[in-house]
């Protein structure tokens, strides 16, 4: 195969892509600094609050996602983030407060109406959550053939496509239980991004993965977004890597919101307690050991 | 725990189980009709149990033949021995064994399928994508065990009642005419209906009790070994409980 002279090369195109998406960053906390409310959330929290186990794991959480635009919700373990993120997409509700889509109450919705909402959201689980007795191929092709009326070359035809993206071209065949942990988040990517929805929630797409592969999901996550300017929710403990790859970031702590705001503004905050999350330090407000 | 909190767990568990039981019949009547997973929990459910329901009603149709020549002889009526192991498969043994086979081979699987597919949260998954879980996981095994507990019950009946043949006549030289003309003079289609209407039944029971465990398991592998170890033992206790209350009702 020959490559010609003036195409770019993939290391050039990963640079590239981080340098667009750095500016798109700038720009956005330039917009986000000068007039908040220009950036229109789609999803937002109001006084939620949730028990689980007697445990109280959100205290009243009130928070916005902005629309197309990529959100990190970061926070120590336990802080509350996958909680957070149930609730964003209806599988948990609050114990009071309210979750709302684009000013639609989600608590007030049942049976085929939350279905229908659900079917604008992805949800990239911690674990991939691949269906078992499914081959790569079939549980990318799963929400299509359950939720859609397409035919089945076209399916054929977009599942190869969105294996493609996530690098796993030639594993269709393969079985969740055949894939490294690498390979199964990828698949599980391609499986989020497959209906094309109008959210994406991601939680910790990178966690438990070699810092390459790390690298790789961020700039497809990056990529897809540049793509589609789709909304992205992700939960990542990816710190500092993170900032680079969002527009927004919530800091969760104690089961409440302990800052939000842009990225870059966020990464340079002084609070005791976002800097010692964001440098890993043992000692400080926050008690671990 | 005090009594006050165990009553209240007790109810509300009940009140979950029973909810979820209509949420699966109201599912079975609504569209999108996903026919090749009712197939495949048939093939599941009813062809890979073929076996072990062959083996164990030729070898309870046998042990009830043998106990029954004992018993009757003493009383001079070995001639009813057809009847008796005819009548007690179809009505009783038939479909409560079948019953318990099925919960053994079939329902612990089904209740650990589902609990592991609840905790590595692929129920979440199809929640996410819009597919109501009840209706892909809950319904196409109900459905199967409607079908299959009754087909399963006819074919344990036949060969038990084969397997009582083999040791009537062939072992304790009773003549073919006599084992067999009892049963077909015996044997009322009342206590056909009885019998498959306690496999039908059960066959609710199985797949309700043990899609609900399974579906509702929580923490982890702990978790799944303890849905399966209950469903297996509350659907075995609920087969003989209301095999007991149809028995009252029917005769």
């Amino acid at each position: 195969m020959t490559t010609h002279p003036s195409s770019p090369t993939t290391t050039e195109l990963r640079a590239r892509l981080a340098d667009t998406f750095s500016e798109e960053c700038r720009e956005y906390r330039q917009r986000y600094h000068d007039n908040p409310a220009a950036v229109v959330p789609i999803l937002s929290m109001q006084g939620v609050t949730k028990h689980l186990d007697g445990r109280m794991v959100l205290n009243g959480i009130d928070l916005d996602i902005p629309k197309q635009a990529i959100t990190a919700i970061i926070g120590i373990s336990g802080s509350g983030k996958s909680v957070t993120l149930k609730h964003l997409v209806g599988l948990m509700r609050p114990d009071s407060g309210i979750v709302a889509l684009d000013g639609q109450n989600l608590g007030s919705l049942s049976g085929k109406k939350i279905q229908a909402v659900r079917r604008r959201f992805s949800l990239l689980f911690q674990g991939g959550a691949l269906f078992d007795s499914l081959n790569v191929f079939d549980n990318v092709a799963f929400p299509l053939r359950e939720t859609t009326r397409i035919s089945e070359s076209e399916i054929q035809t977009r599942v190869l496509g969105a294996l493609e993206d996530v690098n796993l071209s030639g594993m269709e065949h393969k079985f969740p239980d055949e894939l490294s942990g690498g390979m199964n988040k990828r698949a599980a990517l391609a499986r989020a991004l497959i209906t094309r929805p109008e959210i994406i929630l991601l939680d910790e797409p990178t966690a438990g993965l070699d810092p390459i592969i790390e690298n790789a999901i961020h700039h497809l996550i990056c990529a897809t977004f540049l793509r589609t300017r789709t909304t992205m929710v992700v939960i990542s403990h990816a710190v500092p890597a993170i900032f680079k790859w969002c527009h927004h970031v919530i800091v969760l702590h104690q089961g409440k919101v302990l800052a939000s705001g842009p990225a870059m503004t966020i990464q340079d905050s002084s609070d005791p307690v976002i800097r010692q999350f964001i440098r890993g330090e043992v000692d400080g407000p926050i008690h671990i050991l | 725990m005090n009594l006050g909190t165990a009553a209240l767990q007790v109810t509300r568990e009940t009140g979950r189980m029973f909810l979820f039981l209509l949420q699966t019949i109201l599912a079975s009547f609504s569209p999108p009709w996903r026919l090749r997973n009712v197939f495949k929990q048939i093939h599941f459910i009813g062809m890979r149990s073929l076996f072990v329901i062959a083996l164990t009603s030729v070898f309870a149709g046998m042990v009830l033949a043998l106990q029954g020549y004992y018993t009757l002889s003493r009383f001079g009526s070995e001639a009813l021995l057809g009847p008796a192991v005819a009548l007690s498969m179809i009505r009783e043994l038939g479909p409560v064994l079948s019953g318990l086979m099925i919960t053994g081979r079939a329902g612990s699987a089904i209740a650990a399928e589902l609990g592991i597919m609840r905790i590595r949260e692929q129920i979440d998954a199809l929640d996410v994508m819009g597919v109501p879980p009840i209706h892909f996981l809950a319904v196409p095994r109900f459905l199967a065990g409607l079908i299959v507990l009754p087909l399963l019950t006819v074919m344990f009946d036949v060969i038990g009642i084969w397997g009582g043949y083999l040791v009537a006549v062939q072992l304790l030289g009773m003549s073919a005419g006599t084992y067999l003309g009892g049963i077909e003079s015996a044997v009322s289609m009342h206590d056909i209906t009885t019998g498959l209407m306690k496999a039908l039944c059960f066959g609710i029971v199985i797949t309700w009790v043990c899609s609900y465990k399974g579906y509702f398991a929580r923490r982890g592998a702990e978790g799944v070994s303890h849905a399966t170890t209950s469903a297996v033992v509350l659907s075995s206790v609920m087969i003989l409980v209301s095999d007991y209350f149809i028995t009252a009702m029917m005769l």
